[in-house]
């Protein structure tokens, strides 16, 4: 098709080609399908009040899948989002329960903490070139650490004995819509608007796709990767807010493997390890797929332990299901 | 090695494809060709980029399977099903990208996969040197075969391919552009070892973008055109003019267009540069209007000097001036800022993100210049953006949202340049402008050089074809060994007095040099 054609049609012809649009219909389909196929199997599936219910398991897996994204399409990883969200968790919990600080400073410092401790992993990947696979893994322990060494090891109790209000971040709603999904909503439009919108977003895939021919073109490449580490840290934060809050408490083992989840949320959704190459839509849809999974499973009465191989074979499968679809447009 | 001196029969094919058809999404890669290769013939494949030379190579090492057609070995249909396969029957093919472990040493290189063995999973190394050393020794290379492969060059990292190809008693061997990154001198050496190939029977298929060299090392060339046989025919009954009009289908009038602009004030001065044991007192300068030309061999420091003032090496000490002053470009950032461009020899690990769309590689050095609000850079901005530039540089893609990576290499070129008129920039460094890119886009390339200079701009120009560098350049430096060790303009600049600065030693020396 010409260029005055598609132009006159008001085509985007980027997102039209086979691999393209396998990259986030692949998903979407096998999420519909799998809806679908539990529904069948167990109407209870499609009650609004049980899709809620998944919507509000995905959230913590979605916010933090979204700055994953960022990190994963830079080429990157960050292994130490479940320690960070529990370090943040920690911080703002014994500001509120030790120090009597009121919800709102204490939820700031969770976010704030979350974005410092990103910047920290962004800084030593980029200041001291060390693939942050390497970085992350460190920095996982030294957070977990951290956060234990805080409580001595002790998880803090009902948070919202001493401010009432904090309870709102994790069970309340709004119009019937659980704080915890509108704010996966929020971060995920916001993720999805820099990705597409700025220049941050821009960098991301280039910096993914060549780091080389990025840096020849006059970017500042550390800078916006300490950029995408910081973000990563600040949803690692508003997780830490909302699943503080759910729990009404502050534990220091929060999130433990989390990590893990993010990740195969970013990787079922089509993005690419090698980096330069995905959409935060498909995270979103990876998320909810994994969701929908442990959901289904339980409405059907199947052990957890089955729950945990289904989802692993599902992240290997998306992955065998993208490397075809490679091998055919290569 | 014995088999590989079979009788030499011309009367009959070795391999041959007989209608061979190969499609991918929205592309005919290979529509009924036809081709055939003789026991002890060099036979050259020509054509533009995209004519289907790579398919073919493709389908003959076992990486595609024809749609249609068969292919014939030894007269009986054959199917290639994997690149192990095509060794296994006697097709080994030396790739572009060559195919060594940098790591492991030239021995090992040579027999990987087919190690002699003690036992059962224990490898015979004494064995195992002693037989790399036979190939390398009918190649005429006295090299270490435990000297890592890491250290060698381009040049030398090929032989090493083509004693893997020896070891596996290659019978057919297929050279995808095996010029394409050496030296003419090594050019010369390559083209002894396949003479000695030949002559012992080997079926060679040789792909090259220069004529020349078909000339020089073929018996029989086939052109190829956007995946149709053109023609097949013996070297001895054409020439240069005939070959390239069947590749391009049309008469190429003039390759270097004229040029109206004259030299005007020194936009670029480089003093004394130096970098310990790269560049030694490089001392230049460029005038707006001019294109001054870097000549040498691989290594000479070429584009070691352009890295130099585009901020990518740290350089110990010299001077760099823009439009008169003094500048520190101590970052590729800086140095755009000043209104430097830099388009890399190598276009597709260095020039574009192949990933991103053309649009997104237009905008990725200036998204600033898309006056959006706060910053932002909305695809729908940077998509009006690369339409300007696609249709200014008549960029041929079916949308600005087409990934870089599917573009021809002319057109990835003009992207490349895209990226930099949208910095506006006014100091051009073309490193190897026109390598891997058809005849007819390269006069293309050297139209958008010459509109860069009438409007203003200055440019360098590395390159090692010779009959670029003289027919661009308005002044020549001739680099030697990380210095510039001759200037030459008009009558004086020769593709002899270039050679002659250029290559002062022999290829022993540099064989040693290499380590």
């Amino acid at each position: 098709m010409s260029n005055a054609a598609s132009q006159a049609l008001g085509l985007d012809l980027r997102r039209i080609t086979f691999g393209n649009v396998w990259q986030v219909i692949g998903p979407l389909a096998s999420l519909i399908i799998l809806s679908l196929l539990i529904w069948w199997a167990e109407p209870v599936f499609m009650s609004p009040q049980n899709l809620l219910n998944v919507a509000r398991q995905a959230s913590l897996t979605a916010i933090l899948a979204t700055g994953m994204t960022f990190v994963i399409l830079t080429g990157g990883i960050d292994l130490s989002v479940g320690s960070m969200v529990a370090l943040s968790s920690v911080c703002g919990g014994l500001l509120m329960w030790e120090f009597g600080w009121p919800m709102w400073p204490a939820v700031l410092v969770m976010v704030v903490v979350g974005g410092l401790l990103g910047l920290i992993n962004g800084a030593i990947v980029t200041l001291g070139r060390i693939p942050p696979f390497i970085v992350t893994l460190g920095t996982m322990q030294i957070f977990r650490g951290a956060a234990l060494q805080l409580t001595d090891g002790k998880p803090i109790f009902d948070l919202t004995a001493f401010q009432p209000s904090f309870s709102m971040w994790g069970t309340g709603d709004l119009g019937g819509i659980p704080a915890p999904v509108i704010i996966t909503l929020v971060v995920f439009v916001a993720g999805w608007l820099i990705l597409r919108y700025t220049r941050l977003g821009l960098y991301t895939y280039a910096i993914g796709g060549n780091e080389q021919a990025t840096r020849f073109s006059g970017v500042q490449i550390n800078r916006y990767k300490l950029g995408v580490y910081g973000l990563m840290g600040v949803t690692a934060g508003v997780a830490a807010v909302m699943w503080s809050s759910r729990l009404n408490s502050t534990q220091p083992t929060v999130a433990t493997g989390e990590e893990l989840n993010a990740i195969a949320a970013v990787v079922i959704g089509g993005t690419s390890l090698f980096g330069g190459e995905g959409s935060i839509v498909g995270t979103l849809i990876g998320a909810l797929l994994m969701a929908v999974i442990r959901n289904g499973l339980t409405l059907l009465h199947v052990p957890s332990f089955y729950q945990q191989m289904v989802i692993g074979a599902v992240v290997v499968l998306a992955v065998l299901i993208d490397r075809l679809r490679r091998r055919e447009t290569a | 090695m014995a088999d590989l001196v079979s009788p030499v029969r011309d009367d009959e094919p070795l391999l041959a494809l007989r209608g061979v058809g190969k499609r991918f999404p929205g592309v005919v890669a290979l529509d009924d060709v036809s081709f055939d290769l003789r026991r002890g013939e060099v036979h050259v494949l020509v054509g533009e980029n995209g004519a289907g030379k790579s398919t073919l190579v493709k389908l003959l090492s076992g990486i595609y399977q024809p749609d249609s057609g068969e292919i014939l070995y030894d007269g009986q249909p054959v199917s290639i099903p994997s690149p192990y396969a095509a060794q296994r029957m006697g097709i080994s093919t030396v790739h572009q990208e060559l195919n060594l472990v940098p790591e492991l040493d030239i021995g090992r290189n040579i027999l990987l996969g087919r190690e002699p063995m003690l036992a059962p999973g224990i490898i015979d190394y004494r064995s195992l040197y002693r037989s790399a050393r036979e190939p390398l020794a009918a190649l005429g290379l006295p090299l270490d075969p435990r000297r890592k492969v890491r250290t060698l060059g381009i040049a030398l990292q090929q032989t090493v391919e083509i004693a893997k190809a020896l070891i596996a008693n290659a019978r057919v061997l297929i050279l995808d552009e095996p010029t394409a990154a050496i030296t003419a001198e090594e050019a010369d050496q390559l083209f002894t070892i396949v003479d000695q190939l030949r002559a012992r029977g080997t079926a060679i298929i040789f792909i090259s973008h220069h004529l020349e060299e078909a000339f020089r090392i073929g018996d029989r060339v086939t052109v190829l055109r956007d995946g149709r046989l053109v023609d097949t025919l013996p070297l001895a009954a054409t020439n240069q003019q005939a070959i390239i009009r069947m590749m391009v289908g049309r008469e190429l009038i003039q390759q270097f267009p004229e040029r109206k602009s004259t030299p005007g004030e020194v936009a670029l001065g480089v003093t004394r540069l130096n970098r310990t044991g790269v560049l030694h007192d490089i001392t230049f300068e460029v005038r707006r209007g001019e294109i001054v030309g870097l000549a040498g061999l691989i290594g000479a420091g070429r584009t070691e000097v352009a890295r130099a003032i585009f901020g990518i090496d740290a350089i110990d000490s010299g001077e760099i001036t823009i439009n008169g002053l003094p500048v520190r470009v101590a970052n590729p950032r800086a140095a755009v800022r000043r209104g430097l461009a830099l388009l890399p020899e190598d276009r597709k690990a260095q020039g574009l993100v192949l990933l991103m769309s053309v649009a997104d590689n237009v905008v990725l050095a200036a998204p600033g210049q898309m006056d959006a609000a706060g910053g932002l850079v909305p695809p729908k901005n940077r998509a009006n953006v690369a339409r300007r530039f696609v249709d200014a540089l008549r960029i041929r893609t079916p949308s600005v949202g087409q990934q870089a990576r599917l573009l021809s290499g002319g057109n990835q070129q003009k992207v490349v340049l895209s990226k930099w008129l949208l910095t506006e920039a006014d100091i051009f460094i073309f490193d190897e402008p026109t390598r891997g890119i058809d005849v007819g886009a390269k006069v293309e390339v050297y139209r958008l050089m010459n509109d860069l200079l009438e409007r203003g701009a200055a440019i360098i120009m590395i390159s090692s074809e010779l009959p670029e560098v003289l027919g661009m350049s308005d002044r020549i430096l001739v680099m030697r060994g990380g210095r510039i060790v001759a200037e030459l303009a008009g009558l004086d600049a020769t593709q002899e007095r270039i050679m002659q600065s250029a290559a002062a030693g022999s290829i022993q020396e540099r064989i040693e040099d290499v380590a």
